[in-house]
């Protein structure tokens, strides 16, 4: 059985897909700021770096896989956590455990969402994070921007993320090290709980077809089970793909995007 | 007339009334999209459209105006894709074949090109 890493597995998608692994009879290891096998604060340098070098003395031999999954929404946070967390607390945190990764031929996985494909996001501040990923630099850019267009914010960097992973699996995939993107649409989880009521009726208007007629929210085990799946060595001939598990809604929005 | 609850539903941006509009294996095609520099939109089924427009609708991505009923079939309008205007005309291909007259029909074929 493999050593899995989760970020942000104390609850929502990534306690989830912990539960499925573990199920698996994998050991799990949780990177979270509460509640986690390794307490950090992935939204700072600090943290990011604490929580490698516990990985890096704990697993000397390697990991199977890194699940990158902490982040949080728009709408109520600063625009600079949303950039420092999502952003750089999956990108750091992969790059960080490469060689672990390729220790083990392993798999890494990044939590995108299906926002990228519903033209949310801002191009620009996408370009800044894949371009010139200075993080200092970018959140001095955004501190003063209004959290009120999170969402605008968390679509970027997720769209960032997605293209960073296509980006740089080729590179990765050569030396044994698989990287992929799961998209998922809106699930249930304590973030979607949260939401501001114009936040809802938007969500409300992003359908998943799979759930007509229903409440337009996904189980976390639906995408968990994506997710692990994508870890897995069934997995193994998957590499650069970004998989959206939203129960088709960006099969109805954008039908014609076939590649 | 069905097309007058077509455009009555999409002045309304009232997604429901428009999916009531067609039958069940109803096809929806839009062409003019594409010349507002977007993917043209393929629909297949009241669900679908149902779906479709609350999305489009929530976001602006279609917004009817002006339109002016020609006939039973067809009507004109101006459709705004996300602030770029487009003068298109919808033609109603078919109707649904068990209805007695056209004025409990439901669609079954429509298309939407540019004027």
């Amino acid at each position: 059985m493999g050593v899995y890493v989760i970020t942000g597995a104390s609850s929502g998608i990534g306690a989830k897909t912990a539960e499925v692994l573990k199920e698996r009879g994998h050991e799990v290891v949780n990177i979270d700021l509460k509640d986690g096998d390794i307490e950090a604060n992935l939204a700072t340098r600090e943290g990011r770096d604490f929580a490698l070098k516990e990985l890096h003395d704990r697993y000397p031999d390697g990991i199977d896989a890194m699940i990158c999954n902490a982040g949080v929404s728009g709408g109520k946070v600063p625009i600079s956590l949303i950039v420092s967390l999502n952003y750089f607390g999956s990108t750091e945190m992969a790059q960080g455990v490469f060689d672990l990764l390729q220790k083990k031929r392993g798999s890494c996985v990044i939590t995108s969402s299906n926002s990228i494909a519903q033209g949310a996001m801002r191009m620009d501040v996408a370009g800044l994070l894949n371009n010139h990923p200075d993080e200092k630099r970018i959140v001095a850019l955004v501190k003063d921007v209004d959290p009120a267009v999170g969402h605008v914010y968390y679509a970027s960097t997720k769209y960032a993320l997605a293209r960073w992973v296509r980006r740089m699996s080729p590179e990765w995939g050569s030396r044994g090290v698989r990287l992929n993107a799961v998209a998922p649409g809106n699930v249930r989880t304590p973030m979607t709980k949260n939401m501001l009521p114009e936040q809802r009726r938007s969500m409300e208007a992003i359908p998943v077809p799979t759930h007509f007629g229903e409440e337009p929210l996904m189980e976390p085990i639906e995408i968990a089970n994506a997710m692990a799946f994508l870890a897995s060595p069934e997995a193994c001939g998957i590499n650069g793909v970004v998989l959206f598990v939203d129960g088709g809604t960006d099969a109805l929005v954008n039908s014609e995007k076939v590649y | 007339m069905v097309i007058s609850d077509f455009i009555n539903a999409m002045m309304a941006k009232d997604h429901e009334a428009l999916a009531a509009c067609f039958e069940e294996r109803c096809r929806f095609f839009d062409y003019c999209p594409s010349n507002a520099g977007r993917q043209n939109t393929f629909l297949f089924g009241p669900n679908a459209i149902n779906m479709y427009f609350h999305n489009k609708f929530m976001f602006n991505g279609f917004t009817m105006h002006d339109p002016r009923i020609l006939s039973d079939r067809t009507a004109n309008f101006f459709v705004d894709y996300n602030g770029i205007l487009v003068h298109a005309q919808a033609e109603i291909q078919n109707y649904s074949s068990n209805s007695t007259s056209l004025d409990d029909s439901l669609i079954k074929e429509m298309v939407i090109r540019p004027a």
